[in-house]
């Protein structure tokens, strides 16, 4: 009996999941769908072919060679016109003598505005080390080469600067210490 | 056989000859796709909507139809992921069994009674499969459509054929204790 009903039940089910998949569309479904396709393609363009999406790149790659070819000529001519003030300013005017006699002429100190040094440094190689090293001047050059010849001596010497310089500095500041103004008191003295 | 020609018609066909395999597609494989759509949404209107829908992805990809192995599995896939996204997107719509129901009473020989009867059982059933787990719901939709084997509903899936005869297997015998409870309850009173 209960085997009986299993099966029943089974035998429903099986019709009820086959009769659910078994949907049937509206005639002329197929027409419908291919109609809808040739409006699609119409309205978007075909796919573009690899070998025009690479004659396209190609296209970009010449002109952005073109460009910056041009661009890097252009660029030469510039650093020509850029030149240090001081130059600029040795140049010849091409104003007429008149007018130059007429306006007072720029000094040289003037030529130096923030933009030029800027400029300046802008162009300055950058160097890893700060402060930059520079040559050493020709004092201390005859220093080094001093020191480098006798080497007693020079610590002798620095030995007996550093220790004036210690002297000097006490007697400034007691020099100071005695400087200092007087009292109203002293002053009524 | 049907699939073979597709496939030899594909063979290495650039976007010219591809309109004829989707023509061709439309017109072998779109009551297919349809019911795909049919067993997620349950609307016919979303079905076929779903369907062009369907075509008109086949149609954008039209480039590599020639990488397409398996033409007919290959559309119930993309069917299957529109149907999905297209749930996933609406809100779930009411089923269109009424409308049906009187077609089915004009038509047939079928009593009233009967048909209304079947009606709300398969009322009861979707209700039944909707409250199922993803995992076991997906095949079980899947295999209430006639044309495609469990082979075909793992390719849509992901799965392998093994997984999905097991899923069909828990699912039947989930839906078969939950509907001899209903009935129990009904006739037990």
């Amino acid at each position: 009996m209960e085997s009986e009903k299993q099966r029943l039940l089974d035998n429903w089910l099986d019709q009820a999941l086959k009769q659910r998949g078994a949907a049937e569309p509206r005639p002329g479904l197929e027409d419908r769908v291919l109609n809808g396709l040739r409006a699609e393609r119409n309205r978007i363009p075909a796919p573009a072919s690899p070998w025009r999406a690479a004659w396209f790149a190609a296209a970009v790659l010449i002109g952005a060679s073109l460009f910056l070819a041009w661009r890097s000529g252009t660029g030469t001519h510039r650093t020509t016109e850029m030149q240090p003030p001081a130059e600029r300013d040795a140049r010849p005017s091409p104003r007429p003598a008149g007018l130059a006699t007429a306006q007072p002429q720029r000094s040289p100190k003037r030529a130096f505005t923030s933009r030029t040094v800027a400029r300046a440094l802008a162009h300055a190689p950058k160097l890893p080390q700060f402060p930059s090293p520079q040559p050493l001047s020709e004092q201390e050059q005859m220093l080094a080469r001093y020191v480098l010849r006798f080497p007693r001596e020079a610590v002798l010497m620095a030995r007996a600067q550093t220790a004036l310089s210690k002297q000097e500095a006490v007697e400034e500041q007691q020099n100071r210490r005695f400087d200092l103004p007087e009292t109203p008191d002293e002053q009524n003295q | 056989m049907v699939t073979v020609i597709a496939n030899q018609a594909m063979a290495g066909v650039p976007a010219a000859a591809s309109e004829e395999v989707i023509e061709f597609a439309v017109r072998e494989h779109a009551r297919l796709v349809y019911r795909i759509s049919y067993s997620v949404l349950r609307n016919h209107h979303d079905a076929e909507d779903a369907t062009q829908e369907t075509f008109l992805r086949v149609l954008r990809y039209r480039t590599k139809l020639a990488e397409v192995r398996e033409l007919r599995t290959w559309l119930a896939r993309i069917a299957w992921r529109v149907a999905v996204d297209r749930r996933k997107k609406a809100p779930e719509t009411p089923l269109d069994g009424t409308a049906e129901a009187i077609l089915t009473l004009r038509s047939s020989t079928t009593s009233a009674d009967q048909i209304l009867l079947q009606a709300e059982m398969q009322r009861v059933l979707d209700s039944l499969i909707a409250a199922l787990p993803s995992n076991l719901r997906d095949p079980l939709t899947l295999s209430t459509i006639e044309e495609l084997p469990p082979a075909q509903i793992a390719d849509v899936l992901g799965v392998n054929e093994a997984a999905v005869r097991s899923r069909l297997f828990r699912a039947r015998q989930i839906l078969r204790g939950k509907l001899a409870v209903l009935l129990e309850g009904k006739h037990g009173v």
